[in-house]
């Protein structure tokens, strides 16, 4: 295997894990957001979903999105996380990776700036992920399906815009050591 | 520059959406107090208190996703028992939905309902109410904090 492709795939990799723990990590935190407007979630897929942003965004090829997804569902599933999903976890986690896929592929097409993309691109695919939630899982309607949906793209989007700052950082990184690395 | 004034206007009009669905939310009427639970049967509405339903002791143990046990003891009555307590015939349900305060539900046939020692409604620590389901595969129809049983709804 190819150096540079071996790269990809561990940075991917690490994108995947990251997202997954994180997730567990600001539950509580988010457990007392969620609570308190009586919905139940959206903010800690909408900051999981960003480790899913930069994999995509700093590596960008089509369709990693959806693979990291399926990656985190099947490690959701083998450590026993994937919550009230069950067996049906690799939906709602390769759902929302298509999105990432498909915003990054647009927002490259039509020249957006990072920051700009990955906001677009974390805020939709958190919709997203709520929108299969509640399809699999919640069946909510009304009032309460417009804030779970309100408060997804809210917090999706303030995640989107840390994840394009990250990938500013991370590409800035990449420079310098590729200037490194070939330096004679 | 343009670009990143316009995510923020949408950041902003995102935020005063999220204040505006939450402030209708909260008052539409449909919450009710910490431990309190309403059963809606059609257009009538009775309300318990956790405190009414903590009879009998109820032992058991429950499954979750990961296969691992917890070990229920806590003072609760049959879901059945509730029902009758407050005049509906449990043999007439055809289904119940059991939904917690943040909205999280979970379904109970009517079949289920008349198993002995199968679904019960416990009184927490905390004074909340909470669903537990005994024989379920996972734990995912125990639902805590409930708010809202609803008897065959729409």
């Amino acid at each position: 295997m190819k150096h540079e492709r071996l790269r990809k795939l561990l940075f991917w990799a690490i994108c995947c894990d990251l997202g997954l723990f994180a997730k567990k990590l600001i539950a509580p935190a988010a457990n007392l957001i969620t609570g308190a407007l009586h919905i139940p979630g959206g903010i800690g897929t909408s900051f999981s979903l960003l480790f899913l942003v930069i994999g995509a965004c700093t590596v960008p090829q089509f369709g990693c999105g959806a693979l990291m997804g399926l990656v985190q569902s099947f490690l959701a599933i083998l450590f026993g996380v994937a919550g009230s999903m069950g067996i049906l976890a690799p939906i709602g986690y390769v759902v929302p990776g298509l999105v990432v896929d498909i915003v990054l592929w647009a927002g490259r097409k039509y020249r957006l700036e990072k920051q700009t993309a990955c906001c677009l691109a974390n805020m939709l695919a958190a919709a997203a992920a709520a929108l299969t939630a509640n399809i699999i899982v919640f069946r909510l309607r009304g009032i309460v399906l417009a804030l779970y949906i309100a408060v997804s793209l809210f917090s999706g989007a303030i995640s989107g815009l840390a994840a394009g700052k990250a990938c500013e950082h991370l590409a800035a990184i990449g420079q310098i050591q590729r200037k490194k690395e070939y330096q004679p | 520059m343009k670009q990143k004034r316009i995510i923020l206007l949408v950041v902003f009009f995102l935020a005063a959406m999220v204040a505006l669905l939450a402030v209708l939310h909260l008052s539409s009427g449909k919450m009710v107090k910490q431990g309190q639970v309403e059963i809606i049967r059609q257009d009538q509405k009775q309300k318990i208190d956790g405190s009414d339903i903590a009879r009998i002791p109820v032992k058991g143990e429950l499954v979750n996703g990961k296969g691992e046990a917890r070990a229920v003891d806590a003072k609760g009555s049959l879901l059945a028992d509730v029902l009758s307590s407050v005049g509906i015939d449990p043999a007439e349900v055809a289904v119940l939905k059991v939904t917690a305060q943040d909205e999280f539900s979970a379904e109970i046939s009517g079949e289920e309902l008349l198993e002995k020692d199968k679904v019960y409604l416990i009184s927490e620590d905390d004074g909340t109410v909470a669903l537990v389901v005994f024989g379920d595969s996972n734990a995912k129809r125990n639902v805590k904090n409930v708010a809202r049983i609803e008897v065959d709804p729409e």
